[in-house]
């Protein structure tokens, strides 16, 4: 059981994602309370990826997945923008080294708490491509 | 004692005597009958025979009274016959008997009290013979004293006389008048000579035993005293045994107070037969008496008849009656003066050198026994200041901590030094003043807390006082709130204390406070002992005090090192900033017991710090410290000055009070800010909840902490620099490969003129570029360009801007169209405002022809074969700016022996230190120096006159050159 | 989303804030509690009970105003929660932080009493 969807990076299409993804946490068997744990999950991490991995709106697109993993509902979050890892403390190096400032955005704060309150699991990939984010939440 | 020796001179004397009595009698009595002869020879034969028999008698005084007794008897009538010895002003009768009957025996008169015929005879040394009392009795030379109810009739009184002295008297009575003769005299005298110098034997060897048995005794008493171990004990048996042994009615030991000047005797041991005699609150001076003056002299005093003797002082009615005699012997020891020896006695005359013989010897024995047992004293007492010494020592070993320790010592002070009270003040340096850690006093069995009682500088003069000088200092001046503190409503109040200082080196570490030592003890010495063992405590006290001030301060010390190595080892074991900065503020709550830290991150772009990681701070903390970050300003409020030092350095750090919302994330009201600066830059802040009264070396831990935090960022971000430059010197070498790759290889064959290029990109990739085309129609294009800007855009335009040229050019002849219709394209694809100047000439090998154009690039040289030199300049400006632009197109003969010199700014502009450029003068110049030559040749050469021109200045711009040459 | 405001009685301004606090709609409210505190209006009851749904971000925009209120001695109170948005709050632990209140009235009763 899954899904997949596509959405461009801006703020007002998250809703859209949250709710696709919420939806499928309904069919994947999901209590309520639950489904609104993954619904939050997904706007912070949709958020995240616009502000860190593309810095702006109208970046990229981001695309969401979903699928049942045995007792495991498994979200994958998938951008093509900056790598980031919230976990990270990334110190802005005062110094340009390259040709144009790097900026090394703040991932983290209260997103990613969040993300790690609301499901079971939170897990980052780096790719060339992208970021690859996967929320597990494990249906009871 | 030879009684030999003695005897025979009178035994001689005695037969001569009778031996001329005889001979004077015989003689007058030469008419006698014979018989009467023999009878008288027979009668002065058992004389003699008495006489022999009574020297060579027991030498036992009463014995021999009753042999002269029974040998008078053979004499005359001895029924009432008395022999009495005299002594001193006592009449001792040895043998007496009344009509037969015999009294008891001895028996003493007092002569003084009235001394009768008996004392007459002893005075006068004559014999007297009474044929009858009452016809006589007028002309008696003394008064008779009547010894029995009937009154005798006739008596005969002989003296024994020994040498000047009258020993005693025989004196015989009977109730018969005329019972006696003077042939009874005659012969009574002779009896009574030989019996004088038994007598005189007898007493003599009665004498003699008596002080061999004196010594003996003296010798006991010397034992005796040697077994005894307690001093006062040696006393009493002294005077004891001394007044039974000789009959001294008063023994009196007397102490010497030790003064350098001068002496006082006091009474240390009196006994006497009569107790009335005894006084032993006596006190006598030096020089005063017979005592003070054996005091003063170091001798010993007799005084033989003290009723007349100046020296002798007395003190009581008693005893001035009672002592006629009295001797006082110094004891000493290796020349230290004791005490003296009195003895007094109430015999006049007493003392003779045999006593003072005897005595003298006891006193030396005595003397030896009191200085042993004061040896003995002095080891018990030495013996026991060191067992309190190491009482003192074992307590502060044992103690547990410095607090425990000052109890422990407190409380044994008072019991070895047998105070009232200790109390123990230590020095406060901060506050400059004594605070009182414990007090112990005796009577009470818990400890009453004078805690936390502080004594500033000022407040005690005499507190002050030692600790100025730091020497112990008796004082009287006691403040009221140690009376108060320390005695017992019911105790008397203090009237002296000691204030002892507690000091090592030239350090005051405090005081303790005693009652005064110097009003304990028996006296001098132990007070002094006392006052040593009190020293001895606070020395030690004062060691021990250092060595747990050292001790702590090394264990601190300790403390913070091995903290601070567990964080470098923390530090250097990670890689990744993120776990060392969570490993450290792990560590701070274990290493410095603060309850929670967090490490603050600046952000130089946004101008905040955000929190990095932290411990001891719950999810909400956490959330908030996310959700709001700290901003500079808002640091800057709170903690001026921290931030904008010039040169931050990790380790000056500040306490501030936390905004509300802080407050919530710390739950306590202020925090320390440690600020982590590396490479002169604010990296980001440690934030630690701070206590009250966090102890200043926890902040040394939390300084090494913050440089370690600070060191751990900095490797970061160095490791990160250099992993970008990494990454973009790698991404720049693969760019100049590209490039590189597009530049041509080598200069191709071009029908009809030789080309040569160079191409010298300043940095890794190039804004430059040229390029050499076969066209479709066989014509060569030769371009040379120059992108503005530099780097890796740049670069990429550059690829971008070649590849266009390069697809266009090919089908076009025109090198205008060739130009407009690229302009076109790259306007359009390019994402940046980058834009490039090109100049493009296409080779007509069959006409000639040159013909070009230029799209804002420099302007080639052409050197014409005649030496003509010409700037191919045409109208048009670089590619990429406008969308659609005008480009001429201009053409131009190219014969055997012209040059035309393709180059860019980087040629031109070539600078020298003096900031002159290359410029195109020089470069025409040395194009013409070379013309001749090849076009490598000629590349060469102006690439060496550029170098020689910049010298050692780093070269700016991009170097490319294109050269070709018919 | 919808913003309104209004002054309650003594200087208490009342903001309501309707619908989804997200990315997209929270910048209104930030910018509302913002002017107000701006003018020195710094006890505020947020109104909620019209609220559907906050995430990270809403949250932000009210510990932001909070932290602001309390830096000028203010406050900011919350009421009305609905079950999921009290969930939210609790899960981060920021119901400790703000005074929640079930009522409007109950909020002003509160403020009262503060005073």
């Amino acid at each position: 059981m899954g899904d997949t969807l596509i959405i461009p990076g801006r703020y007002d299409k998250i809703q859209e994602a949250c709710q696709f993804v919420a939806a499928g946490a309904a069919q994947a068997g999901l209590d309520d309370t639950a489904v609104f744990h993954v619904e939050l999950a997904c706007d912070e991490a949709c958020t995240n990826v616009i502000e860190h991995a593309y810095g702006a709106e109208d970046v990229g697109q981001i695309r969401i997945s979903w699928e049942v993993q045995a007792d495991r509902f498994v979200i994958t979050i998938h951008d093509n923008g900056r790598s980031f890892d919230p976990d990270d403390v990334p110190v802005p190096i005062p110094k340009d080294v390259a040709n144009g400032a790097s900026d090394f955005p703040r991932v983290g704060g209260l997103g990613v708490h969040f993300m790690r309150k609301l499901m079971d699991e939170v897990r980052y990939q780096f790719e060339d491509d992208g970021n690859t984010l996967v929320l597990v939440k494990v249906i009871e | 004692m030879d009684t030999g020796s003695v005897s025979m001179p009178l035994l001689s004397v005695g037969i001569f005597l009778g031996a001329m009595l005889l001979a004077t009698y015989v003689a007058v009595r030469r008419y006698r009958s014979r018989q009467l002869l023999l009878a008288r020879v027979a009668e002065l034969e058992s004389l003699s025979e008495a006489g022999r028999a009574i020297v060579e008698a027991e030498l036992d005084v009463d014995a021999l009274c009753a042999l002269i007794a029974t040998e008078s008897g053979k004499v005359i009538d001895n029924g009432t016959l008395q022999i009495g010895l005299f002594e001193q002003s006592l009449y001792h009768i040895y043998y007496w008997c009344i009509n037969g009957h015999q009294q008891p025996t001895p028996q003493t008169f007092d002569l003084r009290k009235g001394t009768g015929i008996v004392g007459w005879v002893r005075e006068s040394k004559q014999p007297l013979l009474i044929h009858d009392f009452e016809k006589e009795m007028s002309r008696l030379p003394a008064r008779p004293r009547y010894i029995s109810d009937t009154p005798p009739r006739s008596g005969i009184f002989i003296p024994l006389i020994s040498g000047e002295e009258t020993l005693g008297v025989i004196a015989a009575q009977s109730d018969q008048p005329n019972r006696f003769n003077e042939e009874d005299l005659r012969r009574l005298m002779i009896l009574a000579n030989q019996a004088a110098a038994a007598i005189a034997h007898a007493r003599l060897f009665a004498q003699a035993e008596k002080r061999a048995a004196q010594l003996e005794l003296v010798g006991e008493i010397g034992r005796a005293i040697g077994r005894v171990q307690n001093q006062d004990e040696i006393f009493k048996q002294v005077v004891n045994l001394t007044a039974s042994t000789f009959g001294f009615h008063l023994v009196t030991i007397f102490g010497v107070n030790g003064r350098t000047d001068g002496h006082d005797a006091t009474v240390i041991m009196q006994a006497s037969s009569r107790p009335e005699l005894m006084n032993l609150r006596l006190a006598v001076a030096s020089g005063e008496g017979l005592v003070g003056t054996a005091v003063a002299t170091r001798q010993t005093v007799i005084s033989n008849d003290t009723r007349h003797d100046d020296r002798f002082v007395y003190r009581w009615g008693v005893l001035e009656e009672s002592t006629c005699a009295e001797m006082a012997i110094p004891l000493q020891v290796d020349g230290e003066l004791l005490g003296v020896l009195d003895v007094q006695s109430p015999q006049p005359g007493f003392f003779t050198s045999i006593e003072k013989m005897t005595l003298e010897t006891l006193a030396a024995e005595t003397a030896i026994a009191i200085n042993k047992m004061q040896q003995l004293a002095r080891q018990r007492e030495q013996a026991w200041l060191t067992t309190a010494q190491l009482q003192v020592a074992e307590a502060i070993g044992h103690a547990d901590s410095p607090d425990d320790m000052l109890e422990s010592v407190t409380r044994l002070a008072v019991m070895l030094l047998g105070v009232s009270f200790c109390a123990t003040l230590l020095w406060d340096e901060e506050a400059q003043a004594y605070n009182c850690m414990t007090v112990y006093g005796r009577e009470a069995q818990t400890a009453r807390q004078l805690c936390p009682v502080r004594v500033h500088l000022g407040e005690w003069p005499m507190l002050d006082a030692v600790h100025e000088c730091q020497e112990p200092i008796a004082t009287s001046r006691i403040p009221v709130w140690l009376q108060t503190a320390v005695i017992q409503p019911d105790d008397p109040p203090l009237t002296q204390i000691t204030i002892q200082p507690l000091v090592t080196g030239q350090q005051m570490l405090g005081v303790m406070l005693v009652d005064d030592v110097a009003g304990m003890g028996h006296g001098a010495a132990i007070f002094s002992r006392r006052n040593e063992l009190l020293q001895d405590i606070a020395g030690q006290t004062a060691r021990a005090l250092e060595n747990a001030q050292l001790r702590a301060a090394q264990q601190e010390e300790a403390w913070v090192n091995t903290a601070l190595f567990q964080v470098a080892a923390a530090v250097n074991s990670l890689t990744d900033l993120n776990e060392i900065l969570s490993t450290i503020v792990r560590l701070i709550p274990l290493l410095v017991g603060v309850e929670s830290a967090v490490i603050l991150i600046w952000d130089n772009m946004r101008h905040l710090f955000y929190p990095g990681p932290s411990y001891g701070i719950g999810e909400m903390e956490r959330g908030l410290l996310e959700t709001l970050a700290v901003d500079h300003d808002e640091m800057q409020s709170l903690a001026p000055g921290l931030l904008t030092h010039t040169e931050i350095a990790t380790g000056d750090f500040k306490t501030i009070g936390l905004p509300h919302w802080l407050e919530r994330v710390f739950r306590t009201p202020s925090a320390c800010a440690f600020p982590l600066a590396a490479r002169g830059e604010l990296v980001g802040l440690m934030l630690v909840g701070a206590q009250p009264q966090m102890p200043h070396r926890r902040l040394n831990i939390l300084t090494g902490i913050a440089h370690q935090a600070a060191t751990a960022v900095v490797n970061h971000q160095l490791y990160q620099e250099a992993a970008e430059r990494d990454r973009l010197e790698r991404e720049l070498d693969v760019a100049r490969e590209i490039q590189a790759s597009l530049i041509p290889h080598d200069n191709p064959a071009i029908t009809g003129c030789q080309v040569a290029g160079y191409w010298q990109a300043a940095r890794q990739v190039s804004g430059d570029f040229y390029d050499f085309m076969e066209l479709s129609d066989g014509k060569w294009g030769i371009l040379i360009a120059d992108v503005a800007d530099k780097g890796v855009p740049a670069a990429i335009f550059m690829a971008l801007s070649r590849t266009i040229l390069r697809t266009i050019a090919f089908n076009r002849t025109d090198p205008a169209n060739t130009l407009i219709r690229a302009n076109e394209i790259i306007g359009k694809d390019a994402q940046s405002d980058l834009f490039v100047t090109v100049f493009y000439a296409v080779w007509d090998w069959h006409k000639e022809v040159l013909a070009y154009a230029n799209a804002g690039h420099n302007p080639p040289l052409l050197l014409r074969a005649d030496g003509q030199v010409q700037m191919l300049t045409t109208q048009g400006i670089a590619l990429g700016v406008l969308p659609q632009v005008q480009i001429e197109r201009r053409e131009t003969v190219f014969r055997p022996g012209d040059t035309l010199v393709l180059y860019t700014d980087g040629v031109t502009e070539a600078m020298n230190e003096d900031f002159d450029e290359f410029g195109l003068d020089r470069l025409r110049v040395t194009v013409e120096a070379v013309r001749q030559r090849q076009p490598g040749e000629i590349v060469t050469a102006v690439t060496h006159a550029i170098h020689v021109h910049a010298g050692d200045t780093p070269q700016f711009d991009d170097i490319t050159l294109v050269v070709m040459k018919r | 989303m919808a913003i309104q405001q209004e002054s309650l009685h003594s200087d208490v301004w009342l903001v309501r804030a309707d619908g989804r606090l997200d990315q997209s709609q929270t910048p209104l409210l930030e910018t509302a509690l913002n002017q107000l505190l701006d003018d020195g209006r710094t006890v505020l009851i947020v109104d909620l009970s019209q609220a559907s749904y906050i995430n990270s971000g809403g949250l932000r925009c009210l510990v932001s105003a909070w932290r602001r209120a309390k830096q000028q001695d203010g406050d900011v109170l919350l009421c009305g929660l609905n079950d999921r948005l009290q969930e939210v709050f609790t899960m981060v632990g920021f119901d400790k932080v703000f005074q929640i209140h079930p009522t409007l009235t109950a909020a002003q009763r509160a403020v009262k009493k503060g005073k």
